[in-house]
């Protein structure tokens, strides 16, 4: 029995994995949920015993899925989260079986810990827990949204980038109660932002549709920038699609605030390595989006990068809004010391 | 891209019927990539940029949510087959079979040997040995089937690339020139013309007559074939029954030829984005090499894990470089960019890399320079060696102080020059320079004649067709064959070198005066009396013949301008030049009024003047005969 469900799960977690690793996903959300789906079967199924076990099946997913896709982090953050989950909750029922056993500082309490004792009810607190997450990331869009209505204000103007679903449902749900005017920069090459505009026009929103080059030219009518990304560095920067950074800058220029929305599984523990070319986070695709193959011999002499993110540097960040409430940049650490375990992958 | 996602469990649910089938070639048969003499068998274990070459190809069909692939190999099958076990693609939810016969010589076979074993149930993607692409191959598929839902009698789509003369991955002796109909994709003509590295463009290109009502076509130079072909499941029943296509220029000029009476009919895909392209040469494998390193071919880039298991990953530094693990590379030498360098290798001080490849455990010594080169696995370079453009093959040692020459293939103590590309199948291109309009014969009424002399078409085809029709007359007259079986022996020898009417006078007049030359040893020496009555007797023989393919002036004209060449270069016949054409007349094969406006008009032979010299007895009794009846 325990085989065949073993099967299963290696099967998913190899589907996830080639997905990952050919880039055939639009969304990191959606990683996400195939994440938890598969961290789901694993916990239903007889493969496990101890939260050692879970633990250790845990901490390899995510080292094979970091693998196969070095810039995608989504997936290893929910399985970062998980494996404190796991512990915390190991904690708490080792505690109330053994009452006075522990001292009571619970970040002391773990250092003695045999997380290879036997706990049956552990089984149904992780299932729990994973119930509660993939409602938290069903939902966080429109938690996040939630708070819209403290952001944006009648006749103000905003700008963003690109297509995020997440400034998406604030956006349109800022419409219910203000009237403002959003201004979308296309974000070339993807050219996505062509849809979030032509969105938002339709739910009765005044949008203007800009180049990527208008952006400096537009800031100084902005009110607000408000935009998705990619994930959140354990620094307070973000790894954001290409063209964020100079949407950042032009902000900073005119002490414009800059707000990023970010659903909790994209806060990442990683640090930028490098500011400029990070081998391990960024992601360099064909330059095909750039220019045309079939222009001949000029490509003896000339490679184009093609990145796909940008590193944005914190100081040019106002402000965070979680799916569980806002921060500033210089508290991220805070958040991650709360979200992730404290020993190192 | 949902296919990938499901893995084994949804390949097995997917109902027979929808089974996306792949062929992947793991041999170019009678394209060789270094040279006859090439070590690596075959083609798809040649190493790319420290990979194989067929892993990028399995890569890309599997990466499309194919379900089934037939790798199809002829040589070193025990070697694949380790190597596609070792890489643990079929953990990947596809499945891969290795379907192998020594016996397979070309590509013709290897259909024919597919279709024998009926692996394949329903449309697939064929893919030739040498194929690295990113694009989806399911809508290729999808975009297909919605063609055949339009024309029942589509058999293929042909997918090519876009790409510019002179361009670096373009094969250099290979220029398509395509023709298609704008509206539906329809191949029109294609044509192989191969030439050097200048093209011209051809003014005998010949269209058929119905494409000249079709309201829109596009003309296509800048294109490649991408080795990548959508495939209905009667294409390898088609490679059966017409047992003489070897490669896929017989099927495609096959199909075009008989498109009329088979119904059936080829379509073009012209990708003008994404990366797809075929190593067919030297050229090809050098510049695709160097596309992948410029991450366009990306997700198949090295810093990318191809197939399942611990695959080696290459990570992309500055400059376009990808270093393996344990790489030590000397402060003072110079690496990059366009480089990619194996696990544990070594490289000296002041060398330099550039645009090459260095395969795993490989040393380099010191002041060594090294461009656009392919260096295998384990390979020792010692001190102040040169190598441009050169391939060596793994475990070899290069000795201090060699300079290598460009094109060159080293392996182990041997060295062989890299044949220029298709150098050897010169004769062959030659067959294949001509065109293929569809529906055949009509297509060469329409050309545009750029042709100065009108008996001056001197092709291989036409050379190969005269000599059957020779054949077949020679036959005829030994073992008194029929009339109209020689002009159906006749007809299929045309329409398999696609031959136009002009031509098979042209042919059919000089087979007929050189029969008798064949049929007679020292024919030339007898007197000439003896000698036009051998030549009338066959010209008599076959008169009925001539009187099935002369018909029209024109034809009466092509006749006349032939039997003029052929005076013209054999001397011993000038002297019954005027009897043939008076035996014709005389047979009513030519009138009056053709004899005179030949005679009338300007000769484009050397010997044009002195011929109708000869022949004027008969012109004057003809004219005069002609006036009799006038004043009649």
């Amino acid at each position: 029995m325990g085989s065949v469900e073993e099967d299963t799960t290696t099967s998913s977690l190899l589907a996830l994995e080639a997905l990952l690793k050919r880039g055939q996903y639009t969304r990191s959300g959606q990683i996400s949920l195939l994440t938890l789906d598969i961290v789901e079967k694993y916990v239903q199924s007889n493969c496990w015993k101890t939260a050692g076990d879970l633990i250790t099946w845990l901490q390899d997913t995510a080292e094979t899925l970091r693998k196969a896709a070095a810039s995608e982090t989504a997936s290893g953050n929910l399985i970062l989260r998980l494996i404190k989950i796991v512990r915390d909750d190991f904690t708490n029922r080792h505690r109330s079986r053994n009452p006075g056993l522990m001292s009571q500082n619970s970040v002391d309490s773990e250092q003695g810990l045999d997380f290879n004792l036997e706990i049956p009810e552990l089984r149904s607190d992780v299932q729990n827990t994973i119930y509660e997450l993939q409602s938290e990331l069903e939902l966080s869009a429109e938690n996040i949204a939630e708070e819209a209505d403290k952001h944006i204000h009648s006749n103000e103007v905003v700008l963003t980038m690109g297509k995020s679903k997440t400034v998406e449902a604030f956006l349109k749900r800022a419409a219910k109660k203000a009237v403002f005017e959003v201004i979308v920069a296309e974000c070339a090459p993807a050219s996505n932002g062509h849809e979030l505009a032509h969105s938002l026009a339709s739910s009765k929103i005044q949008t203007t549709l800009i180049a990527d080059t208008a952006i400096f030219a537009m800031m100084s009518r902005v009110n607000k920038v408000i935009i998705g990304t990619h994930s959140v560095l354990a620094n307070g920067g973000l790894k954001a699609i290409a063209g964020i950074h100079l949407v950042a800058l032009a902000a900073k220029y005119y002490n414009v605030p800059v707000i990023v929305l970010v659903p909790m599984y994209k806060l990442s523990p990683e640090y930028p390595l490098s500011t400029d070319i990070n081998k391990t986070t960024n992601r360099f695709v064909s330059p095909d989006q750039l220019l045309d193959y079939s222009d001949g011999d000029v490509y003896s002499k000339v490679c184009a990068y093609n990145p796909v993110f940008d590193y944005v540097p914190p100081n040019l960040i106002s402000l965070f809004i979680f799916n569980i409430g806002s921060l500033a940049p210089s508290y991220i650490y805070r958040l991650l010391h709360e979200t992730y375990p404290q020993i190192k992958r | 891209m949902t296919a990938t996602k499901g893995s084994n469990k949804e390949s097995k649910d997917v109902s027979k019927k929808d089974v996306f089938q792949a062929v992947l070639l793991a041999d170019n048969f009678e394209n060789y990539i270094f040279g006859e003499n090439c070590p690596f068998v075959p083609e798809g274990l040649i190493s790319l940029n420290n990979r194989k070459v067929i892993d990028y190809s399995l890569e890309a069909l599997i990466s499309s949510g194919v379900h089934e692939i037939f790798v199809y190999s002829t040589r070193n099958t025990a070697e694949l087959k380790d190597h596609i076990k070792n890489s643990k693609w079929s953990s990947l939810g596809s499945t891969i079979n290795v379907v192998s016969s020594e016996d397979s010589q070309t590509l013709g076979d290897a259909m024919r040997d597919l279709d024998a074993k009926a692996l394949v149930r329903n449309d697939f993607i064929l893919v030739q040995a040498g194929v690295i692409t990113n694009i989806a191959l399911r809508p290729l598929l999808d975009k297909f089937r919605e063609t055949v839902k339009q024309d029942k009698g589509a058999v293929m789509t042909l997918v090519h690339r876009k790409m510019s003369l002179g361009h670096r991955s373009r094969p250099r002796n290979v220029n398509h020139i395509v023709t298609v109909d704008s509206r539906s994709g329809k191949i029109i003509s294609y044509n192989f013309k191969l030439s050097g590295k200048k093209l011209s463009i051809p003014l005998k290109l010949s269209i058929p007559l119905e494409s000249i009502q079709q309201p829109e076509m596009d003309l296509y130079l800048d294109t490649v074939d991408t080795g990548i072909a959508v495939c209905s499941s009667c294409v390898l029943p088609l490679f059966t029954d017409n047992f003489d296509f070897t490669n896929m220029n017989d099927f495609i000029r096959g199909i075009l030829i008989n498109e009329e009476i088979m119904g059936n009919s080829l379509y073009l895909q012209r990708l003008e984005s994404g990366f797809a392209n075929r190593i067919v040469d030297f050229d090809t494998f050098k510049g695709i090499s160097l596309d992948i390193l410029q991450r366009w071919s990306y997700p198949l880039v090295p810093d990318m894990p191809l197939g399942a298991g611990q695959s080696s990953i290459y990570p992309f530094n500055y400059n376009f470089t990808y270093k393996g693990n344990n790489v030590k590379i000397d402060h003072g030498a110079e690496v990059g960019p366009l480089v990619i360098i194996g696990h544990n290798v070594e490289v000296g001080k002041s060398s330099s890399v550039v645009n090459s490849s260095l395969g795993d455990k490989c040393k380099v010594g010191q002041h060594v320079k090294i461009t656009n080169s392919f260096i295998g696995d384990n390979v020792t370079i010692e001190d102040d060696c040169e190598i441009h453009e050169a391939v060596i093959a793994g475990n070899t040692t290069i000795l201090k102080g060699t300079e290598l020459k460009p094109w060159v293939l080293v392996e182990g103590k041997t060295q062989s020059r890299i044949a220029l590309p298709n150098a050897e199948d010169d004769d062959e291109s030659d067959s294949d320079s001509d065109i293929v309009p569809a529906g055949g014969q009509e297509g060469s009424d329409y050309e545009i004649d750029d042709d100065a002399a009108p008996g001056g078409i001197q092709d291989d085809d036409f050379i190969k067709f005269s000599g059957e029709v020779l054949d077949s007359l020679q036959r005829g007259f030994e073992e008194n064959v029929a009339t109209e079986n020689l002009v159906l022996e006749i007809n299929s020898s045309k329409y398999a070198y696609n031959i136009s009417f002009k031509e098979v006078t042209v042919a059919l007049t000089k087979g007929v005066l050189t029969l008798v030359v064949n049929l007679n040893p020292g024919f030339q020496e007898v007197a000439l009396k003896t000698q036009w009555a051998k030549q009338k007797e066959t010209i008599l023989k076959f008169k009925d013949l001539f009187q099935h393919y002369i018909k029209t002036e024109e034809s009466q004209r092509d006749l006349l301008n032939a039997l003029e060449e052929y005076a013209n270069d054999h001397l011993y016949y000038q002297p019954m030049l005027m009897q043939t054409l008076h035996c014709l007349y005389d047979d009513d094969i030519l009138t009056e009024e053709a004899v005179l406006e030949w005679h009338s008009s300007e000769s484009l032979y050397a010997a044009g003047k002195k011929l109708r010299s000869l022949v004027q007895q008969f012109v004057s009794w003809l004219e005069n005969a002609e006036s009799e009846e006038d004043s009649d």
